[in-house]
């Protein structure tokens, strides 16, 4: 949004800018259209223009007349003038194409000057402009004359022909008369014929602003609406829309500057042509609305700035949603959206501004520290501070600077009363003040769970104090997370809270607390120059210039090996339960209990696994794996189980070897397949679910031959024929995927083995757990670092003792054994190298192999990859647009 | 408890409808969603509809031209929020009728049932301003994601109905069953073309201007109506002034149900009868006329704090 605001900005100053240099000039009469300019002349005889020569074209005022003219000089013979033509009378010039300015002369012939250069042209007209505003001539006129272009939106119009625009660029203006009762159907005639034209609006808006129609309306319509003149106050009606729909910021600034204009306004477009027989209240609401909510009252010297930015505020929300919402355009509403998106600049940076804003923040947040303060008064500092907030999330490039502002004056002490309020309302503000904030910048938060509040809220801070408390606070920031009192907080509230609304912002909460960009967050501070953030940066800086990215990665590693130890094995327990034969009766009560908590936390570990490694330790020692599958079997509603199978699939598809190892050893599959046979027959969700997963195991399969590293995924396709045959020839038969997969598994065994065998070899070099272009799977982004993943599981495992060492050298040992786990599979691979040695090795094999792979099961590789190339472009394009769309 | 019918007759009023009932009813529906096809099979005589963009009003007007459900069987192409001042309402009013009558209504994903595009086209600025907390936004985000894609009308010879168009990914109605679509609308891929696609005057494919789907031609009409032994696609997504608007000798036509798009576009809607033999009868209407100056046309926002 900013960005395209500020462009327009800008264009617009220097627009004025140049008019004003313009001006200057003009002392020496008119300044422009005084280099000679290449052009060719036309003129127009029966139906075609003939060329009436070459040569060089400026725009002169003759001395002794004041009359100007266009003159045109041969471009062999200076002497030889091909054209003189005064710009007199009422001729009217239109600029076509660019290039061309084509008017027909007082003498009634139709000429043409056809420019060699665009400024050349532009320079002409703006002599043209010059020459009618300067009242050389000001009866003509010249209008632009440009093709249509269409523009496209988030919705498409289906395309009508697109015609040319005519704009009026400068002629005579006629101005409205002063408005009086009986004149407003001229008026408003007067006023339509100007929407064509940035020219006729501009001339008009300053004549109406000069003479102050705004309050001459408000008397009109007095006495129309005393004397229920019904007619009339309907055109006035229609007069305050063209108006509007001018689109000036010079008018809305005109209505916004006083109270009675507004309500002016407002009572207008109260009565409508479109319905006549009834009338809006605009008025009422705005007068009961108007009683603004005090919870902090600011000395008298700063109400009034900071009245009239937040009354400005309401007004242009109030007119933007409710008055004009029905008729105005998105130019007009875009307008308006910028006016209020830069008086929110204000606000926000009025309210962390501690001198302008008398120490706002930090009253409202002494008041939660306070325990003889009224719990109302609290509540509505929350519901106070909530709305400043939403109002700061639309604000990029400020946010941030305000949420420290809020962390620095307290903060926290408004969180804890919020999140601990038996009002449910409240709680729900709370978290969703949290949500924000954390979203933007999570390092603000991490500060929550320190043991002192950053500021003693008791006194005046003294300056010495400020930059100690600057320090400090800056000094908390840097400090590695490893604190889980928030996250504790937020999983509590996941798990007790019986508000529906409320669990879901909890889990919102720790979607992005558990986020992998939750250490990078912090940088995105860098182009804030706030006091605090430069010492923040600064001494980050010089860390991490000693240490160049280390930094990050210990507090991360910290953090979520924290998470992983402190918070996880409790919120992920019946999992963990129900993977045991011991405890699962137990947990199967539970999960059955609370479904919603369970799907939630399904979505959760899908979350976790393709965000952070740090979570593999802990998925493998604690079942989690077998947890989620078994859910597969229990008699819980659909939503559930899709849930957990759309987590089995993330942990599937981030191809992870150790989670291949214990999936295939564990049978997890199996609860799948359990699954898939029950849905079946049926064409539902769970069903195509189901299909999708074995068609991507297919895929996979197939892609194997070529990519070394899908092996897991020949194993599990492997897995499935070998149990599941017949379900998979002949229960499925409306999809080709069951047979392909069978057919797939016939053709290559010999290939598969070889492939294996070969492979346990590239496995000590290569690390082939995270092939990141493999493909990605819904929304699960795949781990953005594989390297990360390298570092940190081992770590984990040395500190955790000697069990989880014992685990994760068990399972190397097996991978590194040629992928065979257990005898049976031995047995398997042994038939492999016998099939090997009795079937033909020949090549072309191989290639029928690859021919095969590219026809079945439904698209060729060709046509799937050309598509895919195509997608690429779409999907940048595609980002592009809903960028723009965003910023508008 | 919720009292249905009460509900339907209060979102039709505009009343206020307490949070626990959204919540109620948007799991409702999930539960019926869940059990719906990607692409699902209606039996005729049914009445289609295109785009609805939160004009409750003229929600209920195409009601009275089309019959009132359940009376009349219908099938909604998408789209039924942003924009509009009433897509709340709108969208829980059709809600709340599939939970009603859940065999007399079917709903399929258009591209604006997406947490991405409502929060840049209104709905999720609505939500807030109704509820003032993102709650019921997300109650119905996740309704959304479990849309059935599409319909097919009649069985075999039938009529292919989606929100957008078709994809090259998507040679045939059966490989739509092998997308998971609970998830947010892709920015690619089959499940997004089939959202965001346009039909248009090119040969074979070619790259939309909105940024996602494509636009397809003649030829890649006829091929899928072929393969797939369909006689007619269905679909909405683009505005067409008429209400209605067939293509491509009459293989194809857009539905649009939302007269007077966006209060100023002046168009009129349509709805599509198909009966028995699949004979198409279209009923245009126009923007309700009786709407909303009394109340103000948003809700005015809640109350402001200094």
């Amino acid at each position: 949004m900013e960005n395209y605001i500020m462009a327009s900005m800008t264009t617009e100053t220097t627009h004025e800018t140049n008019k004003e240099d313009a001006i200057e000039n003009d002392s020496i009469k008119i300044s422009v259209g005084r280099t000679p300019r290449r052009v060719k002349v036309y003129l127009l005889q029966g139906e075609d223009w003939i060329d009436s020569g070459t040569g060089y074209c400026i725009g002169e005022i003759e001395k002794e007349t004041d009359k100007p003219y266009f003159i045109v000089r041969n471009e062999l013979d200076s002497e030889d003038i091909i054209l003189k033509s005064f710009l007199e009378g009422t001729i009217q010039y239109q600029r076509q194409q660019e290039t061309l300015i084509v008017w027909t002369d007082l003498s009634g012939k139709d000429l043409a000057l056809s420019f060699q250069e665009t400024e050349g042209c532009a320079d002409l007209c703006e002599f043209i402009i010059k020459v009618q505003q300067e009242q050389y001539s000001p009866e003509i006129s010249l209008y632009y004359v440009m093709p249509r272009t269409s523009v496209i939106d988030g919705d498409s119009f289906s395309q009508n022909g697109l015609s040319d625009i005519t704009e009026l660029i400068t002629g005579p203006v006629k101005y409205p008369e002063l408005p009086e009762t009986h004149n407003l159907e001229g008026i408003l005639d007067n006023l339509c014929q100007g929407l064509n034209s940035q020219f006729i609006k501009s001339c008009i808006i300053n004549h109406i602003i000069e003479h102050s129609f705004l309050s001459k309306f408000n008397q009109v319509f007095a006495e129309l609406e005393k004397a229920e003149d019904l007619e009339n106050l309907h055109l006035l009606s229609e007069i305050i829309k063209t108006l509007i729909l001018y689109n000036e910021v010079a008018l809305f600034e005109e209505i916004l500057a006083v109270d009675d204009n507004v309500y002016g306004i407002v009572a207008m477009l109260e009565y409508s042509q479109e319905f006549p027989n009834s009338k809006a209240c605009y008025r009422d609401i705005l007068k009961k609305k108007m009683n603004f909510k005090t919870v902090i009252d600011l000395p008298d010297e700063q109400k009034q700035t900071s009245f009239s930015l937040f009354k400005r505020d309401f007004y242009l929300s109030f007119l933007k949603d409710v008055v004009l919402a029905r008729f105005i355009d998105d130019q007009t509403m875009g307008t308006i959206s910028s006016l209020i998106y830069f008086n929110h600049i204000d606000i926000i940076n009025f309210l962390k501004d501690p001198s302008s804003s008398a120490n706002l923040l930090q009253k409202l947040f002494r008041i939660f520290d306070d325990d003889n303060e009224s719990k109302e008064r609290k509540r509505d500092g929350v519901k106070l501070l909530h709305q400043y907030i939403i109002i700061a999330k639309s604000l990029q490039s400020y946010q941030i600077e305000f949420f420290s502002a809020l962390v620095k004056n307290g903060l926290f002490s408004m969180i804890r009363f919020a999140f601990s309020d038996d009002d449910s309302s409240i709680r729900v503000l709370g978290t969703e003040l949290v949500v924000i904030i954390i979203e933007q910048d999570i390092t603000l938060v991490n500060t929550i769970d320190n043991e002192e509040p950053p500021i003693e809220p008791n006194n005046a801070i003294s300056t010495v104090d400020k930059e100690e408390r600057q320090k400090s606070v800056s000094s908390i920031r840097l400090k590695l997370s490893d604190d889980m009192t928030l996250i504790k907080l937020l999983t509590k509230l996941l798990i007790h809270e019986k508000s529906f609304g409320l669990k879901i912002q909890a889990f919102e909460a720790l979607r992005i607390l558990l986020g992998s960009n939750i250490a990078s967050s912090s940088h995105v501070t860098n182009d804030n120059d706030s006091e605090i953030k430069q010492n923040f940066n600064s001494s980050r800086n010089q860390q991490v210039a000693d240490n160049t990215e280390n930094v990050n990665d210990i507090s991360t590693c910290n953090y979520f090996n924290a998470f992983y130890a402190q918070v996880a094995p409790e919120l992920f327990r019946s999992f963990k339960d129900l993977s045991d034969t011991n405890s699962c009766s137990q947990a199967e009560v539970k999960i059955k209990k609370d479904q919603i908590l369970y799907e939630k936390l399904c979505d959760l570990i899908s979350f976790c696994v393709g965000e952070h490694s740090a979570s593999k330790p802990f998925i493998l020692e604690n079942g989690i794996i077998m947890g989620i599958a078994k859910i597969l079997e229990l008699e819980v509603k659909p939503i559930l189980k899709l849930s957990a199978l759309r987590c089995l699939k993330c942990i599937l598809f981030l191809n992870y070897d150790l989670y291949a190892e214990y999936i295939l050893e564990n049978d997890i599959l199996k609860y799948f397949m359990k699954y898939f046979i029950e849905v079946s027959q049926d064409n539902n969700l769970a069903n195509s679910s189901c299909l999708q997963l074995l068609e991507m195991i297919l895929r996979n399969c197939e892609d194997a031959f070529m990519y070394r590293e899908r092996q897991s995924f020949q194993a599990y396709g492997k897995y499935l024929v070998e149990n599941y045959r017949g379900f998979l020839e002949n229960e499925i038969n409306y999809v080709k995927t069951g047979k392909a997969l069978v057919q797939w598994f016939e053709e290559n065994k010999t290939k598969s083995s070889s492939a294996m065998d070969s492979d346990s070899d590239m496995r000590d070099t290569t690390n082939v757990s995270e092939n990141k272009d493999m493909f990605s799977f819904n929304d699960i982004s795949l781990e953005k670092d594989s390297s990360k993943a390298e570092t940190s599981s081992p770590k984990a495992a040395t500190s955790e003792g000697n069990s989880r060492t014992n685990l994760f050298e068990g399972i190397e040992k097996t991978f590194s054994s040629s992928n065979t786990n257990g005898e049976k599979r031995h047995r398997e691979d042994d038939d492999y190298s016998e099939g090997n040695l009795s079937e033909d090795t020949d090549p072309r094999n191989v290639d029928k192999v690859a021919d095969e792979a590219s026809i079945e099961p439904n698209s060729s590789n060709e046509t799937f990859s050309e598509s895919h190339r195509l997608r690429k472009r779409i999907s940048t394009s595609l980002r592009k647009r809903l960028a723009k769309v965003c910023h508008k | 408890m919720l009292n249905l019918d009460q509900t339907i007759e209060n979102i039709k009023e505009c009343k206020h409808i307490p949070e626990e009932d959204v919540e109620e009813i948007c799991k409702k529906v999930i539960e019926l969603l869940i059990e719906e096809a990607n692409i699902q099979h209606v039996d005729t005589p049914v009445t289609v509809c295109g785009d609805i963009h939160g004009q409750l009003h003229d929600l209920l007007t195409l009601f009275k031209t089309g019959g009132e459900c359940p009376g009349t069987r219908y099938l909604f192409l998408g789209d039924f929020v942003d924009r509009g001042f009433y897509s709340f309402e709108s969208l829980l009013l059709l809600l709340a009728l599939k939970v009603r009558y859940p065999d007399r209504i079917v709903l399929i994903r258009g591209n604006h049932e997406s947490r991405q595009i409502t929060t840049v086209y209104g709905f999720y600025d609505e939500c807030i301003r109704k509820y003032g907390s993102v709650n019921v936004w997300r109650y119905c985000c996740d309704v959304f994601d479990y849309l059935s894609l599409g319909a097919v009308v009649g069985g075999p010879g039938g009529v292919f109905c989606i929100h957008g168009g078709l994809s090259p990914d998507i040679d045939s109605v059966d490989q739509i069953r092998f997308l998971d679509r609970k998830q947010e609308v892709p920015h690619e891929g089959g499940m997004c073309d089939l959202l965001w696609s346009d039909p248009e005057d090119v040969p074979g494919w070619a790259i939309s201007p909105r940024g996602a789907g494509f636009l397809f031609g003649e030829n890649e009409v006829r091929r899928f109506l072929h393969t797939n032994n369909i006689s007619l696609i269905a679909r909405a997504h683009q505005l067409v002034m008429e209400g209605y608007r067939e293509m491509f000798d009459s293989t194809l036509v857009t539905v649009w149900s939302a007269p007077n798009y966006c209060y100023r576009c002046g168009n009129i809607a349509s709805v599509l009868s198909l009966d028995d033999s699949l004979a198409r009868d279209y009923k245009v209407f126009e923007a309700s006329t009786h709407s909303a100056t009394t109340i103000p046309s948003k809700n005015p926002p809640a109350d402001y704090f200094i």
